[in-house]
C-alpha cells in the first residue's frame, strides 16, 4: 500500500522505505572497529563482565552460561559468530542481554561485545537498505539496514536472526 | 415510561420472585401466581413476545391449580422468564448467533467464571460416587443425588439450560429405585463426560453440542436390572437377593399380604432408608461439642420426614412411630427451640441404631412372608425422645479427659473400646487415610455413638482437637510466582551467607543475624515446596475410572485398590507421571491380567486386582502399580531381545535385567496389537518420561503371580541433591541419586584393555572408566588416576566410573533450565546455581553411560543425529579405532 506524504509537496507513490520502517532508537556497540546497532526494545540489560561458565561440547561461539539474577542464560561471542577473532576479555567488555521472539518462544540471551557506545536515535532519512555484495559472497541476511550518524556507519542488526538456531547449526558443521 | 420498559421491569421482578419462590412456601407461590397473572394482562410486549407471555400466564394458572407444587413447574417458570428477558433485552426475535452462549444479564461474570473453574473438581467427585455406587455402596446413591441436585441448582441460576435439563433427567432416573447395574454406571459416566464437555463449552461461551437428547434417550432406554458380573456378589449392600426372594409373595401368619407391588415399594424404602440413616450417622459423627446446626439439622429432619411418610404408606406401624417422634424432635431443632447436642446426639444414635435393626427385621420379614416383629426397646426409646421434646434435658456427662487427649486414647480408656482394636485401627488408618473414628467404625471395633462421644469429650477437654483443614482458593500463577521468588531468595541468601568477606572476623551480632536469615529462608523454601504439593488422590481416581472402562471393553473383571492416596507430590510431577501411569495400567489390564477362563484354570479368583500404592520413603515418593496377573514371560522377552539384537548370544542376564529389557524402544512381546497396547511404544516412553523428572522405574515379576512396577520419584522437580565435583578449573554436579560411591584408586585397580579403554577393578567388579576431562574437553585436569578420584555412577543397572579431580561437597541445588537455544548439550541435563552464585552444570549420567557397550566395554558409536563434532582421538598405543564420536 502506498503511503501518503511527508511534509513536502511531493506525493510519494513508493512503498514504505526501509528508512521509515527502521527509524527509531538503537543501542550501538563496537566489535573491533565496526559499529553495530540493536533495536532498543530488544535490549533487556547491559551488565559488566561476570564469570562465564563454559558449556562443553557446544558451538565455539557460545562462550558459556551466566547467572542473571537466578536465571541461567547462554552468552554468545558475537565476534566468533561473525567469523572474527575471539573477544579478548577486557575492562570495557560487556554483556548485552537481549530478548527476542524465536518462533513462538521468548528467548533471552547475552552477547559479548567489546564496548558499548550509546543509545542513538536514527531518523528514517539516515537509514539505507543493507548493501548487496552479490549472491553468495557474504551472508548479510542478519543486517536490517545501514544507519549513518556523524559520518559513522552503523550496521543495524536483526538480533533474532543472528542468534537463532538453524543457521547456528550450519555454521558449526564446518569446523 | 414506555409500555415496553414497563414490561421489562415486570419481567425482572418476576424473575427475582421466581428465584426466591419455594415449592413449600405457599406465600411466595401466591405472590408469584399473582404476578404471573398480572403479566398476562400487561401490554407492550408486541407480537414477538406474545406467545411467551401467554405461556407464562398459563404456567401461573397451572401453579395455582396444583395442590402440591412440583419443583419442576417452578423450574419451567424460571426458564421461561429467562428466555423472555433475553428476548426483551435483545429487542428482536433473533437470539445470539448460532452456537454462542450469552451469559444472562443477572449473572455476574466473576461468579460464572468461578463456577466454571471449579467444575472439574465437582465432576470428579461425581465420578467417584458413580464408581462407588457400582461397587455396591448404596449410601453413595443419596450422595450422588444430592450432588446432582445442587449442581442442577447452580447451573440453573447461571442460566446453563442444557446442563440443567440433563441433571434433572438424571435425578429422576436415580429416583426410580432400579438396581444399580454396570450398564447404568456406564450411562451415568457417559453423562458425566458430557457434562464436562458441556461446561467447558460454556466456559468458552459456546453452547454445548446436541448430544444431550441422545444421552437422555439412552438413559431412559436402559434395560431394567441387567445381568450382574458374577464376582460382585461379595458386595454386602446389594438388595437384589431381597427382591429375588420376595418375588414369591405369600400370605403370612400375621395376616399380612406382601404382594408384588408392596414388595417393590418396600424394597425401595429399605434402600432409601438405609441411605438416609447412614447420612444421619455421618452428620452426627462429625458433630463436635457445639452439636448439629443449620443445614445439617434440616438434612437429618428430611431423612426422618421421608421415612415417616413412606413407612406410613406401607403401614409399618413401629417404624412410622419412631420416625415420627424423631422427626418431631428434629423439628424443634429446626425451629431453634432445641439444641441438638450433647446427650441428645447419643439419643439420636440410639434411634438410628434401632431403626437399622428394624430395617433388617423388615427385610427378613419380607423374604419370609411374615409381618415384622415388634421391637422390645421401642417403647423406652420413644419415651426418652418424648421427654426431650417436652423440654426435659439431661446434663451431658462426658468422661474426664486431659487436654490434648487423642480420640484413640479416650475410646480405649474411658469408653470401653478394646485397646488392641484401637491399635489395629491406628495401623490401618495410615494405609486408608481415614480418620481414626471412621476407621474404627468401618472395622466394627466401635459404634458411631462411642466415637461421637469421644470426639465431644476431646472437644470439651480443649486444645489439640483435630482441626478441619480450611482451604483458600488462590490464583495458581501467584503461587508459582511466589515459589519462584522464594527460589531466587534462597540463592541470593546463600551467596550472602557464604560470601568470603564474612569469614574474616565479623561481629557476633551480624553472624547471628545472618544465621537467622538462613533459617528463615530455609523455612520459606520448605513452605514454598509444600505449597505446590498435591495428593496423588486425583490421579489415582482417574486411573480407577480408566481401569473400569478398559476392563469392560476387554471383558475382564478387574478391581482397583488404592492406598496412600493422601501422599503428596509436587503438582508438576503429578502431571508428568500421569502418562506413564496410564501406560503401565493399560499394560497390566491388557497383558497382565488374564481373562476369566485362564484365571479359573490357574486357580485364581475370577476378578483380577490392580493395586496402586503411594508412600514417602527417604526423600522420595514411591508409586507402585501391581497386578495379580500372569507376570512377565522371561523366556519370551529374552527371545525377543535376542531377535532384535539387544542381547548377544551367550550373554548372561539376571532376571532383573531381562525384565528391564521391556523398556527398550520398540519392544513388545505382544503377539496381538490391541487398540490399547502392543505397539511396543509404551514402555520406552514410560521410562523416558520418568527419567525426565529424574525418577527411576523398576519392574519386578513372578511368573503366574503378577508384576509390579515401582517408580521412585524426587519430591520436587526444582531441587536436586547433587555432588559437586571439580575437574580442572571447572565444576560439575552429579545427581546424588546416581552416585554409588567415590574412591581414590590405587594402581592395582586401574587397567587398560588395549584398544578397549580403561577399566577399574572394584572389589572384583570390573567397571568401565571414563575420564571426564576427555569427555568434556576440560583443560588442566589431573591425569594420574591414583591422584584423582573415581566416582562410580549407576544408570539402568549399569555402573561406570568417572575420573575427576576432587569431590568438593554435596548439596541441594535449584535446577534451572540450560537456557533456551543451546543446542548439542547431550551430556548435560541442566544447570544449577551454586552457593557462590556461579553456574554449575549437571551431568546426565544416563547419556554418559550409553557410551558403553555392555559386553565389551567398547565405547560405542552412538546412532544419534546431534551435530557431530569429532573429539580428538584418545591416544592409545598404535590403535586407531578408539575414537569417541559424540
Amino acid at each position: 500500500m502506498s503511503t501518503a506524504t511527508q511534509s513536502s509537496t511531493q506525493i510519494s507513490t513508493a512503498p514504505i522505505t526501509v528508512g521509515q520502517r527502521l527509524a527509531g532508537k538503537y543501542m550501538t556497540f563496537k566489535l573491533a572497529a565496526e559499529e553495530y546497532g540493536l533495536e532498543i526494545l530488544k535490549v533487556r540489560d547491559v551488565i559488566g563482565l561476570m564469570e562465564i561458565t563454559r558449556v562443553p561440547k557446544t558451538m565455539e561461539f557460545i562462550r558459556g552460561v551466566i547467572n542473571l539474577r537466578g536465571k541461567v542464560i547462554p552468552v554468545v561471542d558475537l565476534r566468533l559468530k561473525f567469523g572474527m577473532e575471539e573477544t579478548a576479555l577486557g575492562e570495557q567488555t560487556v554483556i548485552i542481554v537481549v530478548q527476542f521472539a524465536s518462533g513462538e518462544r521468548e528467548m533471552t540471551m547475552g552477547i559479548l561485545v567489546d564496548e558499548v557506545q550509546e543509545v542513538l536515535d536514527i531518523a528514517a532519512a539516515e537509514i539505507e537498505p543493507p548493501p548487496d555484495f552479490g549472491a553468495g559472497s557474504i551472508d548479510t541476511d542478519f543486517i536490517l539496514g545501514v544507519g549513518k550518524s556523524d559520518r559513522r556507519v552503523i550496521f543495524l542488526l536483526d538480533i533474532g536472526r543472528v542468534l537463532s538456531a538453524p543457521e547456528v547449526l550450519q555454521v558449526s558443521a564446518a569446523h | 415510561m414506555s409500555a415496553e420498559r414497563k414490561l421489562e421491569e415486570m419481567v425482572e421482578e418476576l424473575a427475582a420472585m421466581a428465584m426466591l419462590a419455594d415449592a413449600d412456601d405457599t406465600a411466595s407461590l401466591q405472590n408469584l401466581v399473582e404476578a404471573l397473572r398480572a403479566l398476562g394482562e400487561a401490554e407492550g410486549g408486541g407480537d414477538a413476545v406474545l406467545p411467551q407471555v401467554e405461556h407464562l400466564r398459563d404456567l401461573g394458572v397451572g401453579l395455582s391449580a396444583q395442590d402440591k407444587v412440583e419443583p419442576r413447574t417452578l423450574d419451567e417458570v424460571r426458564t421461561a422468564l429467562a428466555a423472555l428477558q433475553q428476548q426483551l433485552a435483545g429487542g428482536g426475535t433473533t437470539a445470539a448467533p448460532e452456537g454462542v452462549f450469552v451469559l444472562p444479564h443477572w449473572v455476574e461474570e466473576a461468579i460464572f467464571e468461578e463456577f466454571i473453574a471449579g467444575h472439574e473438581l465437582a465432576l470428579e467427585e461425581l465420578e467417584a460416587e458413580i464408581l462407588a455406587l457400582e461397587k455396591g455402596g448404596s449410601e453413595a446413591l443419596g450422595t450422588l443425588r444430592r450432588r446432582l441436585h445442587s449442581l442442577k441448582g447452580e447451573v440453573g441460576v447461571l442460566g446453563l439450560g442444557e446442563v440443567e435439563r440433563v441433571c434433572h433427567a438424571v435425578e429422576d432416573l436415580l429416583d426410580d429405585g432400579a438396581t444399580f447395574s454396570a450398564e447404568r454406571a456406564d450411562r451415568l459416566l457417559a453423562v458425566k463426560d458430557w457434562l464436562g464437555e458441556a461446561l467447558r463449552a460454556y466456559g468458552r461461551r459456546e453452547l454445548p453440542g446436541t448430544g444431550a437428547d441422545a444421552l437422555l434417550a439412552a438413559l431412559h432406554s436402559e434395560a431394567p436390572a441387567a445381568a450382574e458380573p458374577p464376582a460382585d456378589a461379595a458386595a454386602a449392600e446389594q438388595e437384589a437377593p431381597c427382591s429375588a426372594d420376595a418375588a414369591a409373595g405369600s400370605e403370612a401368619a400375621g395376616g399380612r399380604l406382601w404382594d408384588a407391588e408392596t414388595i417393590e415399594l418396600a424394597t425401595e424404602f429399605l434402600q432409601e432408608s438405609e441411605d438416609g440413616i447412614t447420612q444421619v450417622d455421618e452428620i452426627l459423627l462429625a458433630a463436635d461439642e457445639d452439636g448439629v446446626a443449620g443445614e445439617d439439622v434440616n438434612a437429618i429432619f428430611r431423612v426422618f420426614h421421608t421415612m415417616k411418610g413412606v413407612a406410613g404408606f406401607l403401614e409399618l406401624g413401629e417404624i412410622t412411630k419412631l420416625a415420627h417422634t424423631t422427626e418431631t424432635l428434629l423439628d424443634l431443632g429446626r425451629k431453634g427451640s432445641l439444641a441438638i447436642k450433647g446427650s441428645l446426639i447419643d439419643l439420636l444414635f440410639d434411634a438410628t441404631a434401632l431403626l437399622r435393626s428394624m430395617l433388617v427385621d423388615l427385610h427378613n420379614a419380607i423374604s419370609q412372608g411374615l409381618a415384622p416383629a415388634p421391637q422390645a426397646e421401642l417403647p423406652g426409646l420413644i419415651a426418652s425422645l418424648e421427654a426431650r421434646i417436652a423440654g426435659e434435658s439431661e446434663e451431658e456427662r462426658l468422661p474426664a479427659a486431659r487436654e490434648g487427649a487423642k480420640v484413640g486414647e479416650i475410646l480405649s480408656e474411658a469408653l470401653d473400646v478394646d485397646p488392641a482394636a484401637v491399635a489395629a485401627g491406628l495401623a490401618a488408618q495410615k494405609e486408608s487415610g481415614r480418620r481414626l473414628g471412621e476407621e474404627l467404625v468401618a472395622r466394627g471395633s466401635a459404634t458411631p455413638k462411642q466415637v461421637s462421644k469421644a470426639v465431644r469429650t476431646q472437644s470439651q477437654a480443649g486444645a489439640a482437637a483435630t482441626k478441619l483443614t480450611e482451604f483458600v482458593k488462590v490464583d495458581l500463577e501467584r503461587v508459582d510466582n511466589l515459589v519462584s521468588l522464594i527460589g531466587e531468595l534462597v540463592i541470593v541468601e546463600s551467596m550472602v551467607a557464604n560470601a568470603p568477606e564474612l569469614s574474616r572476623g565479623i561481629s557476633p551480632s551480624l553472624r547471628s543475624h545472618i544465621s537467622q536469615m538462613t533459617k528463615i529462608t530455609n523455612d520459606l523454601q520448605s513452605i514454598g515446596t509444600r505449597m505446590r504439593m498435591v495428593p496423588v488422590r486425583g490421579v489415582f481416581q482417574k486411573m480407577a475410572r480408566m481401569v473400569r472402562d478398559l476392563a469392560r471393553s476387554t471383558g475382564k473383571h478387574i478391581a482397583v485398590e488404592t492406598s496412600g492416596e493422601g501422599t503428596e507430590m509436587d503438582r508438576g510431577m503429578v502431571e508428568k507421571i500421569a502418562d506413564p501411569l496410564v501406560h503401565m495400567i493399560r499394560n497390566a489390564v491388557d497383558h497382565g491380567i488374564e481373562d476369566h477362563e485362564s484365571r479359573a484354570a490357574a486357580g485364581k479368583p475370577p476378578r483380577g486386582t490392580i493395586r496402586l500404592r503411594a508412600y514417602h520413603e527417604g526423600g522420595s515418593v514411591v508409586i507402585q502399580v501391581a497386578d495379580d496377573g500372569k507376570g512377565l514371560d522371561r523366556g519370551a522377552i529374552l527371545a525377543k531381545a535376542r531377535g532384535k539384537g539387544l542381547v548377544k548370544e551367550g550373554e548372561e542376564l539376571t532376571d532383573h535385567d531381562i525384565y528391564n529389557l521391556i523398556f527398550a524402544p520398540g519392544f513388545s512381546t505382544a503377539t496381538q496389537v490391541t487398540e490399547i497396547s502392543g505397539r511396543g511404544v509404551g514402555m520406552d516412553v514410560v521410562r523416558r518420561n520418568i527419567e525426565a523428572v529424574r525418577g527411576r522405574v523398576r519392574i519386578d515379576s513372578v511368573p503366574g503371580d503378577g508384576s509390579t512396577f515401582t517408580m521412585l520419584l524426587p519430591l520436587t522437580l526444582a531441587v536436586i541433591d547433587g555432588m559437586l565435583i571439580a575437574c580442572g578449573a571447572e565444576r560439575y554436579i552429579i545427581p546424588t541419586l546416581s552416585v554409588v560411591e567415590s574412591i581414590r584408586p590405587d594402581s592395582s585397580m586401574i587397567f587398560t584393555i588395549t584398544g578397549k579403554g580403561e577399566i577399574v577393578n572394584l572389589r572384583g567388579e570390573t567397571i568401565p572408566l571414563f575420564r571426564l576431562d576427555r569427555l568434556l574437553n576440560i583443560p588442566d585436569a589431573e591425569q594420574v588416576p591414583t591422584q584423582a578420584l573415581v566416582v562410580v555412577v549407576e544408570s539402568h543397572g549399569r555402573k561406570i566410573g568417572l575420573l575427576v579431580d576432587d569431590v568438593l561437597t554435596q548439596q541441594q541445588v535449584v535446577i534451572k533450565g540450560l537456557g533456551e537455544g543451546l543446542p548439542g548439550t547431550r551430556y548435560l541435563s541442566g544447570a544449577a546455581i551454586l552457593s557462590d552464585g556461579r553456574v554449575g552444570l549437571i551431568l546426565n549420567t544416563h547419556e554418559i553411560a550409553n557410551l558403553v557397550d555392555a559386553s565389551t566395554f567398547r565405547p560405542r558409536q552412538p546412532a544419534c543425529d546431534a551435530p557431530a563434532i569429532a573429539a580428538t582421538p584418545i591416544p592409545r598405543g598404535g590403535d586407531t579405532h578408539t575414537e569417541i564420536r559424540v
